[in-house]
């Protein structure tokens, strides 16, 4: 398998240099390989969803490095940021971090409106995703009257419009019910087939011993155990 | 004071100690960055820089377009402080009204100038993943920053020394037929100014970066004393209003504001492959079209008056 993700000696220290000098990372070494589902588990302030943050592009370490498919992304200059994260990441957040006044369809689309893509184009990929996800049917409604799970597989439909390689999703199932939260395990194997590398930043114990996860990652006070 | 005499003044010397004292503040970081840069490195040093970096290059973005776009207003203040000038009807007198005016104008062009190769090699470092050219950049920042301290204190004598009370020369008595460079006469001078005109176009059309700084540099020249000794006076309409300042007025319809900034922005785009190049050994030919878009249109745009003129009249001046 070729590394996908490699991250080397890394550190994020808020208010670096000051009394109230923070340490959010240690020292991490991790290595994701294509294809990999990585579930990363931690208590609430352990560090992961900076983590997730850092692989997403969404802010920079303070040492170290974090090659995506070799390429340093935390040394990317902001513009080339942007267009890593809008053409290599799809993105799923714990309060799902949708646009209420648009229909489902509208904000799954929302990704691809920058891109210099045909109308019909467009409609397939949206489609495509909206299949994936299982929220076809609610497309034109808005996204205020769905519920959590639906507004969750909104947002998984939204993440993979644009065909990313990789998928952070950051406690995915936080605001969901356990029949929801086991719709997302079996997204995830949707995942697996589609060979995404997936990430996801949890402290629910549903996703303990998953057969579909490749490896588990724990984290402690910013420092893999 | 004569540093007060107009709002606009007053206004301008404001942005410019801004702009300065922004810059004054870049310049630490930017030394900071020229010393320590290594775009290898990951460390925590590195990543603080490569912050910095992010912000004091937006600043210096955001002053150097300010710094150009305020060059107008300088030039149009100049020309509405003629009233209160003694003896000034234009532009003329009030650059004139002191020994700095003139140097301190020529110093502002190039500046000018130079502010705008910054801003391409800025270009050119922000469109690559690894900011191949952020010491030439800084470098060259600092050189700048070194005549912007030369020219504060230039535009603070300048301004501080207009005379109110000494009458100052007219542009009928500064600019007189028998100050063609070369003793050339208008035939000549017109002559060279279309053959480099040709020059400059098959130059940049075949991209050759030399011929083309050479002969924008003399076209440069050539069309300062045409456009006053020969161009000027059809945009006046009167054989003997010789001036390159009294188009910049209302009633020439500002005109003058789009001879002399197509002609600058020419010669600009002519010269710059050439000094990129030398800067950062790499060649940019966009910026041909550019001069030959520039500089077509400043002939035209002459050429307009003249043409316009005789058909007209029937005659020339």
């Amino acid at each position: 398998m070729t590394s996908k993700i490699l991250i080397r000696n890394l550190y994020k220290i808020y208010n670096e240099e000051k009394e109230n000098q923070f340490f959010a990372l240690k020292d991490i070494n991790i290595e994701i390989n294509n294809g990999e589902i990585v579930i990363i588990k931690g208590v609430s302030g352990s560090g992961k969803s900076t983590l997730l943050a850092l692989i997403g592009a969404l802010s920079k370490p303070s040492r170290g490095d974090i090659l995506v498919e070799n390429q340093n992304i935390a040394k990317l200059p902001d513009i080339f940021s942007s267009q890593y994260r809008n053409e290599e990441v799809g993105f799923i957040f714990q309060s799902f971090n949708l646009i209420d006044g648009l229909s489902v369809y509208d904000n799954v689309k929302a990704p691809l409106v920058l891109k210099n893509i045909k109308q019909s184009e467009l409609s397939e990929k949206v489609e495509e995703a909206l299949k994936l996800a299982n929220i076809s049917h609610k497309s034109e409604q808005m996204v205020s009257n769905l519920s959590g799970g639906e507004k969750q597989r909104c947002a998984i439909a939204r993440a993979l419009v644009h065909a990313p390689s990789v998928i952070l999703a950051d406690e995915p199932t936080a605001n969901l019910d356990r029949d929801n939260s086991l719709l997302f395990l079996e997204i995830l194997k949707k995942f697996k087939e589609l060979n995404k590398t997936v990430i996801v930043a949890t402290h629910d114990v549903i996703f303990d011993n998953l057969t579909v996860a490749d490896k588990y990652i724990n984290i402690q006070d910013g420092v893999v155990l | 004071m004569s540093l007060f005499l107009l709002n606009d003044i007053v206004v301008f010397l404001f942005i410019e100690i801004i702009l300065f004292v922004l810059m004054f503040i870049s310049e630490f970081s930017v030394l900071r960055v020229i010393k320590h840069w290594d775009f290898n490195a990951s460390t925590t040093f590195q990543y603080s820089l490569e912050k910095r970096n992010y912000l004091i290059n937006t600043i210096i973005y955001f002053t150097v377009s300010v710094k150009l776009v305020i060059f107008v207003f300088f030039v149009k203040s100049l020309d509405e402080l003629s009233p209160l000038v003694p003896g000034a009807m234009c532009a003329t007198g009030v650059v004139g009204a002191n020994s700095y005016g003139n140097i301190l104008l020529l110093f502002k062009i190039f500046i000018l100038f130079l502010l705008g190769i910054w801003i391409i090699i800025n270009k050119l470092d922000l469109d690559s993943k690894v900011f191949p050219y952020i010491n030439e950049k800084y470098y060259l920042f600092s050189f700048i920053f070194v005549l912007i301290c030369i020219e504060m204190v230039l535009e603070i004598l300048y301004f501080l020394n207009i005379p109110l009370s000494v009458p100052v020369f007219c542009c009928s008595t500064v600019f007189k037929l028998d100050n063609l460079p070369f003793e050339l006469n208008t035939l000549g001078l017109i002559l060279i100014y279309y053959a480099l005109f040709i020059v400059i176009t098959l130059s940049s059309y075949y991209k050759n970066n030399l011929i083309s700084l050479f002969a924008n540099m003399l076209f440069l020249f050539t069309s300062y004393y045409s456009v006053t000794y020969f161009f000027g006076t059809y945009i006046y309409e009167v054989p003997n209003h010789q001036c390159p300042y009294c188009m910049l007025q209302k009633e020439y319809h500002y005109i003058g504001y789009f001879v002399w900034f197509s002609l600058f922005l020419g010669v600009f785009f002519g010269i710059s492959p050439y000094v990129i190049e030398s800067i950062i050994s790499k060649k940019y030919h966009l910026l041909h079209k550019y001069c030959i878009f520039f500089t077509t249109f400043f002939v035209l745009l002459c050429t307009y008056f003249v043409l316009s003129y005789y058909l007209r009249n029937g005659v020339l001046l």
